[in-house]
């Protein structure tokens, strides 16, 4: 994804991905049922996807986006004044997935993050999915947020409440760990 | 596998992808929401316009005050609001600010101070 512009880097267009978060923002300011199915539209494939690989089974997924998206309109305010759009709703997401399950949480263990992954897909899983599985759960995390939610490193330290560097590093263990597992099954 | 493969290999899974029924679901509960959001906005404005008509009507029964020391318009107030003169026992029970000594008391203005 391409970083949004810096007031000083000396360009008077905003990059597409500036346009589309301030899109976003006057969406989210608005109580229009037709601005809510719009943002609906742009968010929930990434919510939903990143739900979907941290949870369990598919209902407690679709369960955390319904209630981030009723919590983001109870709070659209604020939600309207989030500098990155996209990063606040995977936030809100991230919380949700954490009350809803105390288990994917930040704490989980290596094994407890191997008993998260959705068992039915461990059993025909490729190679992939299981050295995935096998990952810690914040280095998981932080690789699925990235990817899923296509978000920078200072939106994914954002989403983390951590620093950009932090979440980097989070991520590039992972893929370190990934290629080491692959790499040895190989 | 470098970094670069293991990245498109990641990005090329199978994407789990929200069905129909859950926006359905969310656009559902969001729509209920900004109703009850509204409902509640109703209530409110409700509430404020009963306080000012209630407050109008009470203030129309007590009326003017004029310059009266504190302690002569508590009874000038109690005994608009009673529509009769109150009673010992009944100024006793009513707290009031403690009177400025050789102060009077004047809704228009602090008379004497």
């Amino acid at each position: 994804m391409t970083p949004a512009p810096g007031p000083f880097d000396g360009s008077t267009e905003p990059s597409p991905a500036a346009a589309d978060q301030a899109r976003l923002r006057r969406l989210a300011a608005s109580q229009d049922e037709q601005a809510w199915a719009e943002l609906y539209q742009r968010l929930a494939p990434a919510m939903f996807a990143v739900a979907r690989r941290l949870t369990r089974a598919a209902g407690d997924a679709e369960d955390a986006v319904q209630q981030t998206f009723l919590q983001l309109f109870r709070a659209r305010a604020a939600f309207a004044r989030a500098e990155a759009p996209r990063a606040y709703a995977l936030r809100a997401l991230r919380h949700t997935l954490a009350r809803q399950a105390p288990r994917v949480s930040a704490s989980l263990t290596e094994d407890d993050a191997v008993a998260a992954a959705p068992s039915d897909e461990l059993e025909r899983a490729p190679e992939l999915d299981r050295a995935l599985a096998a990952l810690p759960f914040e280095q998981r995390e932080a690789l699925e947020l990235k990817l899923e939610g296509e978000l920078t490193f200072a939106e994914l330290g954002e989403v983390l409440g951590v620093p950009a560097d932090t979440a980097a590093s989070r991520y590039r263990r992972a893929l370190e760990k990934l290629r080491e597992r692959l790499g040895g099954a190989r | 596998m470098n970094f670069d493969e293991l990245e498109r290999a990641l990005a090329s899974r199978a994407k789990p992808r929200p069905g129909a029924a859950l926006e359905r679901r969310v656009l559902t509960a969001l729509s209920r929401e900004a109703a009850r959001e509204r409902r509640n906005t109703l209530f409110a404005l409700a509430a404020c316009l009963c306080a000012f008509v209630g407050l109008g009507a009470w203030s129309a029964r007590i009326g003017p005050l004029e310059a009266h020391t504190n302690e002569s318009a508590t009874v000038v107030v109690v005994s608009r609001f009673l529509g009769r003169d109150p009673s010992g026992a009944e100024l006793a029970r009513i707290p009031r600010i403690a009177p400025l000594r050789g102060a009077s008391f004047s809704l228009s203005g602090p008379e004497g101070l």
